[in-house]
């Protein structure tokens, strides 16, 4: 290994001289070591053109990263909308980042550039192009967490790397990373480390199957850069390519024609099917173990070594302090950490971890303790027992640290998408505190201030929109139907990378919050089929504060006459129900809501008949259906209908073979108008009883439905109790520990009071008292045991007896 | 070898070993200690290069399997100034760890005081030899050292296993010796002061199942840096500590046939999966309440071996290995019995079907869960 890493012969194969019109600068991203020996080579170099890997289409960007008033993380985010099926005939719409970090080498070289007023740029193909030329799962087109750009993956998910992880008994890819990159090359020359890279990218690509390089899109990228390399070399003397290490051998051979460059055309795409802007970014969504593909992990970290590095070459100092230091202050920032929650970490406990770092990096053979040693001493000294979920405070303390908390910040002069501009005036109108990284929370009186209102609608759509920025704590939650009488909302938001990238990948559809959202709600009208999901929106758009139901009367119309589900229905006649109900509340008008509540409830009522052999599974769901219907009804707004309804139970009632807990629903039901049905019900039970075993056991539904729709049958006399005594008694052992949970959920519809009067009923039957069956004598143990011992005696005897 | 040993000590069975390294031990060394913490290292976690030692090419073979960083952390820990304690499940190779850094760094992994519950305070400090107490009176001569005592006067590791079956008092004698490092005799008057010379620590080791019945104080715990050992989670990993483990035990038993490397990867894979709840193929499985450890397999599989080598011409009966794998299990509750029959049912009989082999002989063997 160290033959390898430290073997000359590499530059035999990839020469590197100073002097060469093109020379290659190979990275990992974000890493401290390649932004430090960059920044060296830059000065010996003096490149009059400096060419980074990345989509060229983000050239356009490259000021705004570099502005001075530019506060790092910020990411370029690409979107490409595939509406011409060029990537898969699915026609997706793809996105990724391209964060960038202090310690980023690729921001440095394109800083360094700015500062040297020399010519810079991109050399990649645009994002869309790479998907088009990237096999599904592979490359780019691989399912991740969070989509990046950069292609770490060559080098951390390497066949190669693993073996070498598992040879030096390090624990991942970045250890490995860290002990014989990072901290090891601090202490030698550039052309030191860049030959220790060239070997490493030389032999992972010599470990890569051509196949696997062409499926990912590496080659025809390759091609593309070449290219430009090339166009650019012919106006500059000296051009310095910085790209990821994987990439150098093969734009070497290409460059200098050892292998054949292939014209790689590209298509001419509007800025709705591409485009890339650059937003602000934080170090948690760029830390790998957060789901970022291709980066370090906890960049806090490496950002404070960078600091430090450059610090050193400003100074033009040796760095050999600088990892002591920030694994000295990091471990300090730990400790005061941990002890804010009382975990109470000594000075002996620090003393200790300082010495345990130290050591571990001698025993290691690291010139300098690093993050994994910081690691290892805080879990060894700082936690005082086992490693779990509850005593890995110290752990996750130094995670979060290690971590880092900053957000970025674009410069003033940054191009920003209408959508974000609106949603960050809105923010600055209604006060909200959208830079702060910690969670805020407001509570908005919605009925009494309407600007409360207005804010509510805001968080609304913003959540409509998939931003993930805020969440409701409390308040009215008219979808789920819970709490509805809250008049009072609380929420909690935070602006987060999802805020922002969702607010880019709307961008397309509008310049406000509210136009996109109206132009969202109406595609998916126009997409949908079933009235039940369409009224949902209608509800969501209520809840907006924007109104669809003019525009789109007429599409409403006709999901509900082409809409034949049942359920879907009933669904539809429960939103419109609410949001007409509401209109006094909310002071709106909603006519409309009348209009197609009518309409499904009269499809709702024509169906109705035909679902009484609905099966077992659907019968709960039904009876909710059946019974919304009849509180509609007994109400004022479609109380013409009562008669209706009634009739249309009664013709249910008498159809054959009837699901046993709707028929108990519906008949419960039409006893609520009419209460000689109570003989009926009472015929209908009996009947169950004296039945087949199958209709005994169908007798528990029966009641389940019967309670969910008139449970006050059972508390109006005695015959009902007599009449489910008569049934439970009539169960063999087996059926009825089979029917126990339909009969506990049968029950579950009373309330404690009414089941303390059912006892007594039943208690009556037994000539018992309530008292009595609520409360039994004790037994006590040495009583049970003699029963016991009896028990066994005679059961003994039995057996003899046989 | 030497045959005089059922189990012989760490620093006998890889004395070779530990020769060779001493010998080409150049680095720096704490004081008192035979290797220094880079040979400790490669002790414990093997190296791919021979050493040569009197003529002759001596490969050290990595001894414990799943965490280097953590044997590093306790080499760091043992040459500092704090106790080393590690904690875990049963059977994870605590104490095998804890022999194996005495043997290295001490020479010696017998300066050991087993903790139980009748431990007292005079055999973790000193006791007395009553015959010479009476005849001569207190002198160190009537002095009976404990471990603890014999560390400190002479600079070496002193092992404490099972701590946390010590009652709690008795483990806080422990607190003013690692905090000052002397050890008082007042009996002895001026001469009653043990100073612990450089090379003397503790390891401790304790049950995380154990946690409960004697829970050590904070002050004694702030005396120590602790490390928990996990299970293996890599069944390879797992599959070779029973080959090299067996191995060892059968040469030291004169069993004179090979190892089935087969049956060693079956059990590797059902002790995993029973003690992680899945399947390799993700089928959900009832954990049993057993302990599972990859000691309870080597032990599991020893068995067969030795079964196969005195009643089954050299053959290792996968009935054995069943009916082995049942009383290991099916300790505790008879829930575990059901547990076992179950991942039988499911897991085993997808193997048989889908692979075949010894799998299928694995499931036809079920009918033995009793």
């Amino acid at each position: 290994m160290e033959r390898i890493l430290h073997g000359k012969e590499i530059f035999e194969i990839i020469p590197f001289d100073i002097n060469s019109s093109v020379l290659f600068f190979p990275i990992r991203h974000h890493s401290p070591i390649c932004s430090y020996h960059l920044l060296k080579l830059i000065d010996e170099y003096k490149p009059d053109c400096i060419l980074v890997e990345g989509p060229e289409n983000a050239n356009r960007l490259i000021p705004v990263l570099t502005d001075e008033n530019t506060v790092l993380p910020v990411a370029f985010y690409y979107y490409y909308k595939d509406s011409r099926k060029l990537v898969s005939e699915d026609g997706e719409d793809y996105k990724c980042y391209y964060p960038f970090l202090n310690a980023s080498p690729e921001y440095n070289a394109l800083l360094k550039a700015r500062q040297m007023n020399i010519d810079c740029g991109f050399i990649d193909l645009p994002y869309g192009e790479i998907l088009i030329h990237t096999a599904e799962d592979k490359g780019i087109r691989k399912e991740r967490e969070i989509q990046s750009y950069n292609d770490d993956y060559y080098l951390s998910e390497n066949k190669f790397f693993k073996a070498i992880c598992e040879k030096t008994g390090v624990r991942n890819f970045d250890e490995f990373w860290e002990r014989y990159f990072e901290t090891d090359s601090l202490y030698g020359t550039t052309e030191d480390f860049i030959a220790k890279m060239y070997t490493d990218c030389y032999l992972i690509r010599e470990n890569t199957p051509e196949e696997d390089m062409i499926k990912d899109g590496c080659i025809i990228r390759e091609q593309y850069m070449a290219q430009n390399i090339l166009k650019e070399a012919e106006t500059h003397s000296k051009v310095l390519v910085v790209t990821g290490g994987f990439h150098t051998p093969g734009l070497y051979n290409l460059v200098n024609g050892k292998n054949k460059i292939k014209k790689v055309k590209v298509h001419s795409f509007g800025e709705d099917i591409q485009n890339v802007y650059a937003m602000s970014y934080s170090f948690e969504a760029a830390d790998a173990l957060n789901g970022y593909a291709s980066g370090m992990q906890n960049p806090g970290f490496y950002d404070n070594v960078w600091k430090g590095l450059a610090e050193c070459l400003d100074n033009h100092e040796e760095p050999n302090e600088v990892y002591n230091n920030v694994v000295m202050d990091t471990l300090l920032k730990c400790a005061k950490k941990s002890n804010k929650a009382n975990l109470l970490i000594t000075m002996s406990d620090i003393s200790s971890a300082v010495t345990m770092y130290d050591g571990l990096a001698l025993i290691r053979d690291k010139k300098s303790p690093g993050l994994y040693e910081l690691y290892d001493c805080v879990q060894s000294c700082f936690i005082k027992g086992e490693v779990n979920a509850s005593s890995d405070l110290p752990i996750r303390f130094l995670s979060e640290i290690a971590t880092g908390k900053e957000i970025g910040k674009l410069c003033d002069t940054a191009e920003k998408i209408p959508l974000m501009k609106d949603f960050e005036e809105l923010s600055r109108k209604y006060r909200l505190k959208i830079n702060d990284i910690i969670e805020q929370k407001t509570e908005l009186d919605i009925f009494a201030k309407p600007l409360h209102m207005e804010i509510s609608r805001f968080f609304y759509r913003l959540n409509f929109l998939k931003t993930g920025f805020a969440k409701r704590l409390k308040g009215a939650d008219l979808i789920n139907n819970i709490d509805r009488s809250r008049i009072r909302e609380v929420w909690s938001y935070k602006r987060t990378v999802k805020t922002d990238s969702a607010l880019i990948d709307y961008s397309a559809y509008g310049g406000t919050i509210e136009e996109v959202c109206a132009i969202v709600s109406s595609r998916f009208l126009k997409d949908e089929q079933k009235s039940g999901n369409a009224a949902k929106l209608y509800v969501e758009c209520f809840l907006m504060g924007i109104d669809i139901s003019e525009n789109f009367a007429d599409k409403m119309n006709d999901i509900i006459i082409n809409d034949g589900d049942f359920f879907s229905l009933g669904k539809a006649v429960y939103y419109f129900n609410m949001l007409y109900s509401l209109r006094k509340m909310y002071g709106v008008d909603n006519s409309t809501s009348e209009y197609f509540l009518t309409k499904c409830f009269q499809k709702n009522i024509i169906m109705l008949p035909s679902m009484i052999n609905v099966s077992p599974e659907d019968s709960a769901e039904c009876i909710k259906i059946c019974k919304m219907l009849y509180n509609i009804v007994s109400g004022d707004i479609l109380s013409g209908e009562y008669n209706t309804l009634i009739e249309t139970f009664k013709a249910m009632a008498e159809k054959e073979n009837p699901e046993p807990a709707l028929y108990g629903g519906v008949l419960g039901l039409i006893y609520g108008s009419d209460v000689s049905y109570k003989l009926r019900i009472e015929n209908a039970l009996q009947g169950y009883l004296s039945g087949t075993e199958d209709m005994r056991k169908n007798g528990a539904s029966f009641l389940r439905g019967l309670f969910a729709t008139a449970r006050d049958i059972v508390l109006v006399g005695n015959e009902f109790v007599n009449i489910i005594d008569k049934l439970i008694k009539a169960l063999p052992m087996d059926m009825f520990i089979e029917v126990l949970p339909e009969l506990r959920l049968a029950f579950s519809y009373f309330t404690p009071g009414e089941i303390d009067s059912i006892a007594e009923k039943a208690a009556a039957i037994y000539n018992s008292k309530k008292s009595e069956l609520m409360n039994k004598p004790q037994i006590y143990d040495d009583l049970y045991a003699v029963g016991a011992e009896l028990e066994k005696i005679i059961l003994g005897q039995s057996e003899v007896g046989k | 070898m030497s045959q005089k040993y059922i189990k012989p000590p760490v620093e006998i069975r890889y004395a070779k070993e530990l020769e060779a390294l001493k010998a080409n031990d150049t680095a720096r060394k704490p004081e008192n200690w035979v290797l220094s913490p880079k040979a400790v290292r490669t002790f414990i976690l093997g190296s791919k290069t021979p050493i040569t030692y009197n003529g002759e090419k001596i490969t050290v073979n990595k001894k414990f399997f799943g965490n280097d960083a953590l044997v590093e952390r306790c080499i760091i820990t043992l040459a500092g100034s704090r106790g080393l304690m590690l904690v875990g499940e049963p059977g994870t190779a605590k104490t095998m760890l804890s022999e194996l850094l005495s043997a290295a760094i001490s020479g010696t992994s017998t300066n050991t005081v087993q903790g139980t519950a009748g431990t007292t305070e005079d055999m973790i400090k000193y006791s007395w030899n009553y015959a010479l107490l009476l005849a001569k009176g207190p002198v160190k001569e009537a002095l009976v050292p404990s471990p603890l005592y014999v560390g400190m006067s002479k600079g070496i590791i002193t092992r404490f296993e099972e701590i946390t079956r010590t009652p709690a008092e008795i483990q806080d004698s422990l607190i003013s010796v690692m905090s000052d490092k002397v050890l008082n005799v007042p009996e002895l008057e001026e001469d009653g002061l043990i100073f612990a010379k450089p090379g003397f620590n503790i390891i401790g080791t304790a049950n995380i199942r154990d946690k409960g019945v004697n829970e050590m104080s904070s002050a004694l715990k702030r005396r120590f840096n602790f490390e928990t050992v996990n299970p293996v989670k890599d069944v390879r990993l797992e599959k070779q500590i029973i080959i090299n483990e067996v191995e060892q035990t059968v040469l030291a038993n004169k069993i004179e046939m090979p190892v089935d490397t087969d049956v060693a990867e079956l059990l590797a894979i059902t002790y995993h999966e029973l003690r992680e709840g899945i399947s390799e193929s993700g089928i959900k499985i009832d954990k049993p309440s057993a302990v599972m450890s990859t000691a309870e397999a080597v032990s599991v599989f020893y068995q067969t071996m030795s079964n196969a080598w005195y009643y089954e011409d050299d053959k290792m009966s996968l009935k054995d290995l069943t009916e082995n794998l049942n009383n290991a299990v099916c300790k505790d509750t008879k829930d575990d019995l059901e547990r076992l029959k179950g991942y039988f049912n499911t897991v085993i009989k997808f193997k048989a079907e889908k692979i075949g082999g010894i799998w299928k002989e694995f499931y036809t063997a079920r009918k033995y869960l009793k």
